[in-house]
């Protein structure tokens, strides 16, 4: 299915209400906005959790998607306000040792089922942490979706220059950080870089 | 070589960068219709509360084996609103979602305890969950005697405040092995399966809620015996301000979570302090908006001594 058939369907669900076509939508749909939540939040099973969500509040409010920007931009930008609150409400515990497994249940609603899944582990996931959820966010649309400036410039109300910069900072914060987990030496990735 | 190419390879390590796969679509579609069917009964009952104040009427009740129909009826004995009742349990071999089959293991775990559970049906990742249910009260003693000589969960705070509930956690020992989950499953060809998990003795957190006429404010403690160090984000909407609480340093934080449209739905305040000769991270925090930062200070202030 192209975007302009996943644009036609979404009209047609917005008039019917259809929950089967919002599901052929979500097969469509849900491995790229997984893709951007496990990046974003850097957890397996939060990223999931988050996509369930993310397409809840996609159906819930599909009378607001107005056709602006693509539905799939529309929903990214759902996802991202989503993991922006996530991440702020997200305390991560440094447990000694490290690397015990036994990582404390987090203060979500009571009772939330946790999924044993590797937390910040992939060194990419742990450059991405040290940028701000507005860089990381940047660089996933740019890198991923290759969303152009212009279109997110729609999405989040800023000048398309403004976020070419901002994505150009972001990258270079991300190339120094994964340099400098390597201990300063090039890692295989960057052999080209020098 | 051009800054973009060097960009270059970093894209290439983000593309790269394996991604699980997922199928959530299902367990979207399940929450999508239990969500509406609890929308069109309030819608129901709400259009029947409306008849009802508007017109003389009456229902009628009749059983048809295990279902029941209610009848509301307007003056001239027309039926305006109907709605069928099925009471009867779920056959066998009626098929119950992931959702069904977990919340049952939920309902079946008393506070305070705490299990690992394998779903079959609807769990193509084979996804081994574990959860704890915690122990809550509106009965100030059982959270006093949970947080022993550690902290003193106060009948009132500063600024009239009152205990109204708390709640208490506890870490979780994970002690399971998922194969032997699945293995299980296999043998025994059973949907469910549980294990009970043991928890830590000390507690992991405990909240506790107070209110007066402004809102509700919640003292949460942290035990920090194991924890190195912790870490949250503020965005640049938000505030982090530090601030002295008797004495000592302490942070204020104010965030502003927002919704889907990016318009700020709610915002939070916290103080945050560290009781050190106890290892425990204090937390005074609220949302409502009549609350200010300085009515936390002056809870906080009282709890830090």
């Amino acid at each position: 299915m192209d975007k302009e058939q996943i644009e036609r369907l979404v009209v047609e669900i917005k008039a019917s209400g259809s929950l089967e076509g919002f599901g052929m939508v979500i097969e469509q749909l849900q491995q790229p906005i997984f893709t951007y939540c496990y990046h974003m939040l850097g957890h397996r099973q939060e990223a999931e959790d988050a996509v369930q969500e993310v397409f809840i509040k996609a159906y819930e409010n599909l009378e607001k998607y107005t056709e602006v920007v693509s539905f799939s931009a529309w929903v990214y930008k759902i996802a991202y306000h989503h993991c922006l609150n996530l991440i702020k409400r997200k305390r991560i515990y440094r447990l000694v040792p490290f690397l015990n497994n036994r990582v404390p249940a987090d203060d979500r609603e009571e009772g939330a089922a946790r999924v044993e899944q590797g937390q910040l582990s992939a060194p990419l996931h742990r450059a991405l942490s040290t940028l701000s959820p507005e860089e990381r966010n940047l660089i996933l649309l740019r890198v991923i979706e290759e969303k152009g400036y212009e279109e997110l410039s729609v999405l989040f109300q800023e000048k398309p220059a403004t976020l070419r910069k901002r994505y150009e900072r972001a990258m270079k914060k991300c190339k120094n950080q994964l340099i400098s987990q390597k201990g300063g030496e090039m890692s295989e990735a960057f052999r080209l870089i020098r | 070589m051009k800054r973009s190419d060097s960009f270059d390879e970093v894209k290439q390590l983000i593309t790269d960068t394996p991604v699980p796969q997922i199928d959530v679509k299902d367990q979207v579609l399940d929450r999508l219709r239990e969500r509406q069917n609890k929308k069109e009964e309030f819608r129901v009952k709400k259009r029947m509360g409306l008849i009802i104040a508007a017109c003389m009427v009456f229902s009628v009740t009749t059983a048809y084996g295990a279902v029941k129909v209610y009848e509301l009826k307007n003056e001239k004995g027309e039926v305006v609103s109907q709605i069928t009742h099925t009471t009867a349990e779920p056959g066998e071999g009626q098929h119950k979602t992931y959702s069904q089959l977990f919340n049952e293991v939920r309902e079946s775990v008393k506070p305070g305890n705490a299990a690992a559970v394998y779903i079959v049906p609807d769990n193509p990742n084979k996804i081994v969950s574990f959860f704890q249910i915690p122990i809550t009260s509106t009965d100030r003693a059982v959270i006093q005697k949970e947080a022993g000589d550690k902290f003193t969960f106060p009948a009132e705070l500063a600024g009239g405040f009152t205990f109204k509930d708390g709640s208490v956690q506890h870490e979780v020992i994970r002690d399971y092995n998922k194969e032997d989950f699945y293995k299980e499953a296999e043998e025994t060809k059973k949907d469910v399966i549980v294990k009970e998990l043991k928890v830590e003795p000390t507690f992991q957190l405990i909240a506790g809620t107070y209110s007066n006429s402004k809102g509700d404010v919640t003292v949460r403690i942290e035990n920090f015996e194991k924890v190195k160090y912790s870490a949250a984000e503020a965005g640049p909407d938000d505030t982090v301000e530090n601030v002295k609480v008797g004495g000592q340093e302490a942070l204020y934080q104010l965030t502003n979570l927002k919704g889907e449209n990016g318009s700020v739905v709610r915002v939070d305040k916290s103080i945050q302090f560290y009781k050190e000769d106890k290892k425990l991270m204090v937390f005074v925090s609220t949302s409502s908006p009549d609350i200010a930062k300085e009515d936390l200070l002056a809870i906080a202030e009282k709890l830090v001594k």
